[in-house]
């Protein structure tokens, strides 16, 4: 099931008293499935947070068509099952945060006594309940994330965004927010990611979109977008530059990594099996074979470079 | 309706948590405390030697009294009111609760009675407090005294819907403050444009204009004084002056929540 359906989405916001219009959103057309961690990547101005606004109605979309939970995104009801942590948010600095998750939770429904007991392990979940009587005003930056999260995640949502949820948090944080994330996601729940930590994004998310000045530039899997196709790492148990013939290697464009570590390219008309079947007629034994991988950071830089090249 | 109410609760302790409304409690307890020594002083003799007479009297002394309160009350109210609705639409805030199942409008009337609520409950005691202590002392139980209560609550709701119209277009509370202030300033002194017009010898579209002023605003002054005029039965009431203002209150609420259902944040 599609949780999230955008088709040909379009935001300008104008500016200077309407003069000048800027393209914030164009022609953005993706989906998410249920029960998947999304990433959206982009720039600064790319336009991550403006797409997340427009599905929640913060922003007005000039035009396309939104839809979430297969019922038109402009339903205030909706809410009921949408969770979101805004990038630097601010929670009012007099309350507590056991006061701000009460506060909240009362504004997205929850009836009292659901909401204690969900507040109690909110605040567990994110290893808040030592401070969850003290102000805001007194939280660092990582603890305010924390809460935020708790917040996010307090109506037990179906649909969580999540706009830069690890910015401020140490890497032990870091790395105890993505065990709640894919925890969540284990238990159907569908996460909307926006993050500029594209290390933590590979880690977690199983569809990126890469968004450049309003245009979704690529979209796929994380794995289909991280793999090099052509490149595969072998580990074998002798000294290939002895035992193939020169024609072999530089079919296979064969390079040594380490003593017995290469690289190897294949395409159609050099399938992996062929270069396998002929160095098991060698009589070599392999250790170890896998397809290599780009990091989404080199993916990122590569098309978010050519992007600029062609425009 | 629930939300709505729980935007009132919000609102009504973000107020606690500003200093000025403390200030207002404070003052409003210290007049009161005033008011109780006076009566205990022997105030009722004084009072009962004017040849006005008691009850007159006894009425003028509470309006004044309580009117003395209000300008000081109306003044605090405008500058801690003045950043409910801006503090709301910053950034990082306006996103928490848009998000949630809440609507615009609901958001925003819950701001806006909230801030007419904190108002409310200080005039409520003040009001009280003096009726009470002119009846345990004096035994003058006079009900007139407690229009005062309405008109203070419309004067404010007039001015809080200037803070709402001009914190949402502008999300300074700096410049609906000084907005609302003006708009205080301003009415006694077209209540009184006849003393204008006595400068204004023969320049008639400068009449005109001052007139128009006096129409569109809301009577502010005009409408502070109604309860002292049907206490002591002076002179009569104009409708235009309850309908103008309410009307004027109408288009400045309907102008903030149709700016605020239309913008992006």
């Amino acid at each position: 099931m599609k949780i999230i359906e955008i088709e040909n989405l379009r935001k300008d916001f104008s500016t200077s008293f309407g003069k000048k219009k800027l393209t914030a959103l164009n022609d953005v057309t993706l989906s998410v499935e249920q029960g998947t961690i999304f990433g959206l990547l982009g720039q600064n101005g790319a336009g991550k947070t403006t797409l997340i606004k427009v599905l929640l109605g913060i922003v007005y979309p000039t035009s396309g068509s939104c839809k979430m939970f297969e019922e038109d995104f402009t339903n205030i009801h909706l809410k009921k099952r949408i969770g979101f942590l805004p990038e630097n948010h601010k929670f009012p600095n007099y309350m507590t945060g056991k006061e701000v998750l009460t506060f909240f939770g009362k504004l997205s429904g929850l009836e009292n006594l659901y909401l204690a007991k969900r507040i109690d392990e909110m605040l567990d979940l994110v290893q808040m309940t030592k401070w969850s009587k003290s102000k805001i005003k007194t939280y660092s930056k990582g603890m305010m994330q924390r809460l935020g999260l708790a917040q996010a995640m307090l109506n037990n949502p179906d649909l969580l965004f999540l706009d830069e949820p690890t910015d401020g948090v140490d890497p032990i944080g870091r790395k105890e927010i993505r065990n709640v994330l894919l925890a969540l996601k284990e238990g159907g729940k569908t996460i909307f990611l926006n993050s500029h930590l594209l290390s933590e994004v590979e880690l977690i998310t199983d569809r990126v979109a890469v968004l450049h000045k309003g245009k979704i530039i690529r979209e796929g899997n994380v794995l289909e977008l991280t793999k090099k196709k052509e490149e595969y790492k072998i580990v074998v148990d002798a000294d290939l530059d002895i035992i193939l013939n020169n024609d072999i290697k530089e079919k296979y464009a064969l390079q040594k990594v380490s003593s017995s570590v290469y690289l190897f390219h294949v395409d159609e008309e050099r399938p992996v099996n062929d270069f396998v079947d002929h160095l098991r007629s060698k009589g070599v034994s392999i250790k170890e074979m896998a397809q290599e991988k780009n990091s989404l950071e080199d993916v990122f830089i590569s098309l978010v470079q050519a992007e600029e090249k062609r425009s | 309706m629930k939300n709505i109410w729980l935007m009132t609760l919000y609102t009504m302790r973000e107020s606690i948590s500003k200093k000025v409304f403390i200030a207002f409690s404070i003052f409003v307890l210290l007049m009161l405390v005033g008011v109780f020594f006076a009566a205990s002083l022997g105030l009722g003799e004084t009072l009962k030697q004017n040849p006005l007479g008691f009850d007159k009297m006894m009425i003028l002394f509470k309006m004044g009294t309580a009117n003395f309160v209000l300008s000081f009350g109306f003044l605090l109210s405008i500058f801690a009111c003045a950043s409910f609705i801006p503090s709301l639409l910053e950034k990082g805030t306006i996103d928490l609760f848009l998000s949630k199942p809440i609507s615009r409008a609901q958001l925003l009337f819950g701001k806006y009675l909230g801030g007419l609520l904190i108002f409310f409950v200080h005039i409520f005691v003040l009001i009280c407090g003096i009726w009470l202590i002119a009846g345990i002392k004096y035994g003058h139980w006079d009900l007139s005294f407690f229009p005062l209560l309405l008109s203070s609550l419309f004067y404010f709701a007039i001015l809080n819907g200037v803070l709402l119209l001009f914190g949402v277009l502008t999300k300074s509370s700096g410049i609906s403050m000084m907005l609302a202030y003006l708009l205080m300033f301003v009415s006694p002194l077209l209540a009184n444009r006849q003393q204008i017009f006595l400068f204004l010898q023969g320049k008639e579209t400068l009449k005109a204009i001052v007139d128009g002023f006096y129409y569109a605003l809301p009577k502010l002054h005009e409408i502070q004084n109604i309860p002292k005029m049907l206490a002591l039965h002076e002179g009569t009431i104009e409708p235009q002056i309850l309908i103008s203002s309410a009307l004027f209150l109408m288009i400045v609420l309907y102008a903030g929540f149709y700016l605020f259902e239309k913008n992006d944040y």
